[in-house]
């Protein structure tokens, strides 16, 4: 039965046109870049939703982490300390138990650029080295499921650790009447970005600003 | 038509067309639908990340809850018993079922412990739904070794050691320190349950002025000269202040942490041959200072808990320091005392306006001149003053700031009994009592009411030819020369109970005259052995007043005495004028004192030298300052001590001063001070200050218990009419104050240990 039908086709003598094929494959071409471009769509859109969780998840576990840190902290200052002396890039924090410790923002030798980093220190002196490897901060959440090569080409960058002397500090003197503060206390902003990622020509991934306050209760 | 119907039979029904763009599209939208379940389940996960990081703080902020509803469980059981009773670990309800112990932490019985969900009404976030929470609070005390020395005491690790107060019922346990530890649990409406874990060590605190050392209020400087303090200095502020504390003088002035620079082998010029003031005074608890390994009970150091604290100016610089002069001491002191103890260096902490940036020193606005020298545990000067506004004795009756002087009422005060302010009339409603009433004047005349005999015999009791000397002719100024007196009045305690009281000056010399002039009778029961002493006693002087006495424990002595008052030098060496009991004095005028003052010890030879001491002496054990012989004086005006005057040793007592105090001429003064400001040696302020003799010394010696500060001492914030009130802080201590690092399948450890451990 199927021998005969192809030996029909076969024998058939209307045949494909040139005109047929070339229109069957122009539609087939069509059909297939679409669904190329929309598979190619759907997963760019995939990893640039995954990469922006991941730079979420990032941020908040490194605000979070810092939270349980400083809130524990018995002094904090916002100073230079381990490699960094510029302003406004790191903080100093004391534990419990006395140890002096540094977060700071640091671009290491090898990109993908600034980052977020924590040292120890040898006493509470501003501007003291740190005293062991320092631990980036951003590296050591790699349990977050982080997309392709996400996880070692996050960067900080905009880092601001600003100390806030008086509330509010936006109008009046910091000497007026019930403005000091009675606790250490300072404001810290950071953008995360995986600048080097690029999913497609149209990925305009901005990253994500993250911002808190942090105080300590000892 | 025609045609096309046939296409499309054709198309649709065709067999012999192998067609593979269906297929194509098909396997395309199972790419893209499997794609697009993959985004969907991005976006499930990230909202569960997200719900479990929302409900995990929210149980952050749960158990936060509970340890601030924790701390104010604890104040108001604190708070609920009599003044000088206030304990947290007397209260058998405090933990339930199994009562709070020392041993591991017990779970509180607290009700109401939900958090009640609610609906956000309002702003951005309006209409979602805070699901609320629960917490539970777990309460463990501590024993007096454990909080002072943990590390030998229960082989535990805490940040340092910490002194408290023995309790009442419960000797070994301390009475003002609960470790509390809140567990917040909070569930959303997925299912999402998180809870956390924070723990601190709680500890009620007196607030009160007379638990300090110096306390000052608005100057530039607040506090100046050359001097050693021995303790805590407050300043509680101006803004003008520039600076706030200036001290200088060298390597004998300065602070420091203990009563070394008192005893005999310490080198200071401070220093006392026989250790005459150390040896008044109740050793403190030795504790394990931090970053300092105690096991064994190695290392352990008496301190005075010294602090630096300003409340002031955010610009100028608050605290000058002199060249070759050092606010504490590296390391710990060499043993000194009876029983030896060694002495804490550096101070126990610097608090200052808002906090500074390090360094903390040079030019304004860091809060220490450059070069200055400060140690502070583990070199921390960055600290923010802790109250906003400060605590201590401030805000006037109109609620003017900074004003000096707070509305300070007394703890079991009664109807009529209204002492709104100690200035303004604060005694006079508590002498109305009778002719011999507590309040008296340059005229008020002896009352000898307890002498008996011939008229000459009653005139060695106050009297020249049966005229009695005036309060005048006694009090401006009483010197060795002063005769005899026994005077007896009335007095209203704060309870409102007239006591009948009497103040006695050398009673030892009475009775002792030729039998026609003097009665032996006259002298009373139970006579001091030191001459020269002044007496406190209810109802007589044979009865000190103070905690052993069996009439009227733990009620001073108290008068008022509107005229010019003070000890005088009245030549030859200089000598001993002792006090014996509990005596207050308030004046409006201003108290000069320059001869030695000092508490009662006839036993300065014993073992331990003037007995035992609290608490293992009980109360009525010993002859120490301020537990047993206590004076105090208020006055609106100002106080000077050994200002006039070379070579006055040493003054003891607790001087409270609407004006200003003055210190001068090598003299050591053993107590608390608290004026408007406090000079010393060479200050240029309080009018100025003599420059001659020696480097004074200020050494801070208040109760060993400060519950046991007679409630009459003015303190801040009280509440006419309510026990105890504001003379207390309940709140978190220092460096005490963690998260439990507890996983998910944690169970909390029975002690603040492993992951509750401060490690």
């Amino acid at each position: 039965m199927i021998g005969r039908a192809r030996m029909t086709l076969l024998r058939n003598p209307k045949g494909f046109s040139i005109v047929e094929a070339l229109l069957v494959a122009f539609l087939f071409l069509i059909v297939a870049l679409s669904i190329a471009g929309m598979i190619n769509s759907s997963n760019t859109g995939f990893d640039v939703a995954a990469t922006q969780a991941f730079v979420q998840r990032t941020g908040t576990a490194v605000s979070e982490q810092m939270q349980r840190e400083l809130t524990s902290a018995t002094a904090l200052q916002v100073t230079s300390c381990g490699p960094q002396g510029a302003t406004g890039k790191a903080v100093m924090y004391m534990t419990q138990l006395g140890s002096t410790r540094c977060i700071y923002e640091w671009t290491d030798a090898t990109p993908p650029g600034p980052q977020l980093f924590r040292c120890n220190l040898a006493g509470w002196t501003a501007g003291g080295s740190c005293t062991n490897t320092p631990e980036n901060l951003l590296l050591i959440q790699q349990a977050l499921n982080a997309p392709r090569n996400a996880a070692t080409q996050i960067r900080a960058q905009n880092i601001l650790f600003q100390r806030v002397e008086c509330l509010p500090n936006t109008s009046g003197s910091c000497s007026d009447p019930g403005r000091q503060v009675v606790s250490p206390l300072f404001d810290f902003r950071f953008d995360l970005d995986i600048p080097n990622i690029t999913w497609s020509t149209s990925d305009s991934f901005p990253g994500q600003r993250f911002a808190a306050s942090f105080t300590t209760r000892n | 038509m025609g045609r096309l119907c046939v296409c499309l039979r054709r198309l649709l029904h065709s067999s012999n067309e192998q067609g593979s763009i269906l297929l194509i599209t098909i396997v395309s939208v199972a790419v893209v639908g499997l794609l697009g379940l993959a985004v969907y389940d991005l976006a499930l996960i990230e909202s569960q990340f997200s719900a479990a990081s929302v409900i995990d703080y929210r149980a952050y902020e749960i158990a936060q809850a509970g340890i601030e509803r924790g701390i104010r469980e604890l104040r108001n059981l604190y708070m609920s018993y009599p003044p000088g009773q206030e304990t947290f670990v007397a209260g058998s309800t405090t933990c339930a079922p199994t009562p709070c112990d020392t041993t591991q932490f017990h779970q509180a019985s607290v009700t109401n412990a939900t958090v009640p969900p609610q609906t956000i009404a309002a702003g951005p976030f309006a209409g979602a739904v805070d699901p609320g929470g629960t917490y539970t609070l777990e309460v463990k005390y501590l024993t007096v070794a454990e909080a002072n020395n943990s590390i030998d005491a229960v082989a535990l690790t805490y940040p340092s050691g910490v002194q408290c107060f023995p309790d009442n019922v419960f000797a070994s346990w301390c009475a003002n320190l609960a470790f509390l530890r809140s567990t917040g649990t909070a569930t959303d409406g997925s299912g999402n349950t998180r809870t956390r874990t924070i723990q601190t060590l709680v500890r009620a605190s007196s607030t009160s002025p007379w638990a300090g050392g110096i306390v000052a209020g608005n100057g530039s400087a607040a506090v100046s000269g050359q001097v050693l303090i021995g303790g805590s200095v407050q300043v509680l502020g101006g803004f003008a202040a520039n600076p706030a504390v200036d001290i200088g003088g060298g390597s004998n002035a300065g602070m420091v942490n203990s009563w070394f620079p008192l005893a005999s082998s310490s080198g200071y010029s401070q220093s006392e041959a026989g250790n005459e003031s150390l040896i008044r005074l109740t050793p403190k608890q030795s504790i394990c200072p931090p970053s300092t390994n105690c096991a064994g009970g190695a290392n352990l150091v008496e301190s005075l808990a010294a602090e630096i604290k300003v409340f002031g100016n955010t610009t100028n610089q608050m605290v000058n320091v002199g060249g070759g002069t050092s606010l504490g001491q590296s390391g710990a002191t060499s043993p000194y005392g009876s029983p030896v103890r060694n002495g804490k260096g550096p101070l126990d902490g610097v608090y200052i306006a808002d906090g500074c940036a390090l360094p903390c020193m040079g030019g304004a606005p860091q809060p220490f001149n450059g070069g200055a020298a400060v140690i502070v545990d583990r070199g921390n000067l960055t600290k923010p003053y802790p109250n906003n506004p400060p605590i201590g004795p401030l805000l006037a009756p109109s609620n003017a700031w900074p004003v000096l002087n707070d509305v300070v009422t007394m703890s079991n005060n009664v109807a009529a009994t209204d002492y709104g302010q100690f200035y303004l009339g604060w005694f006079n409603p508590n002498v109305s009592g009778g002719a011999n009433t507590a309040s008296w004047s340059s005229a008020t005349t002896v009352n000898p009411a307890n002498c008996t005999g011939t008229p000459l015999q009653i005139d060695e009791c106050g009297r020249l030819l049966s005229i009695p000397y005036s309060f005048g002719a006694l009090f401006n100024k009483l010197t060795t020369n002063t005769s005899a007196f026994r005077h007896s009045f009335i007095f209203t305690d704060r309870l409102g109970i007239q006591r009948t009281a009497e103040v006695c000056w050398k009673r030892d010399t009475i009775g002792n005259g030729l039998p026609l002039l003097s009665n032996p009778a006259n002298k009373g029961l139970n006579p001091p052995t030191l001459p020269n002493t002044l007496e406190f006693g209810i109802p007589t002087c044979a009865t000190p007043s103070g905690p052993g006495n069996a009439v009227a424990p733990f009620i001073p002595v108290m008068f008022w005495y509107g005229s010019p008052w003070g000890i005088d030098y009245a030549g030859g060496p200089h000598v001993d004028i002792n006090f014996r009991g509990w005596g207050l004095m308030l004046t409006n005028a201003t108290v000069f004192i320059d001869e030695n003052f000092v508490p009662y010890c006839n036993n300065p030879g014993a073992s331990p030298p003037c007995g035992p001491a609290y608490p293992a002496a009980g109360w009525q054990g010993g002859n120490k300052f301020p537990e047993v012989h206590l004076f105090a004086t208020m006055t609106t005006n100002g106080i000077m001590l050994a200002t006039l005057q070379d070579n006055v040793r040493r003054i003891f007592g607790h001087y409270w001063s609407m004006g200003n105090i003055g210190v001068a001429r090598g003299v050591n003064v053993v107590g608390t001070l608290r004026g408007s400001n406090v000079c010393f040696r060479n200050s240029g302020g309080c009018g100025g200050i003599g420059g001659s003799g020696n480097i004074p010394g200020f050494f801070q010696a208040s109760f060993f218990d400060h519950r046991k500060i007679p409630n009459e001492l003015a303190a801040p914030y009280e509440v006419p009419g309510q026990l105890s009130g504001g003379r207390w802080q309940v709140t978190s201590v220092p460096q005490f104050w963690i998260e439990c690092r507890r996983g998910p399948a944690d169970t909390l450890p029975a002690t603040p240990s492993g992951i509750c451990g401060y490690q």
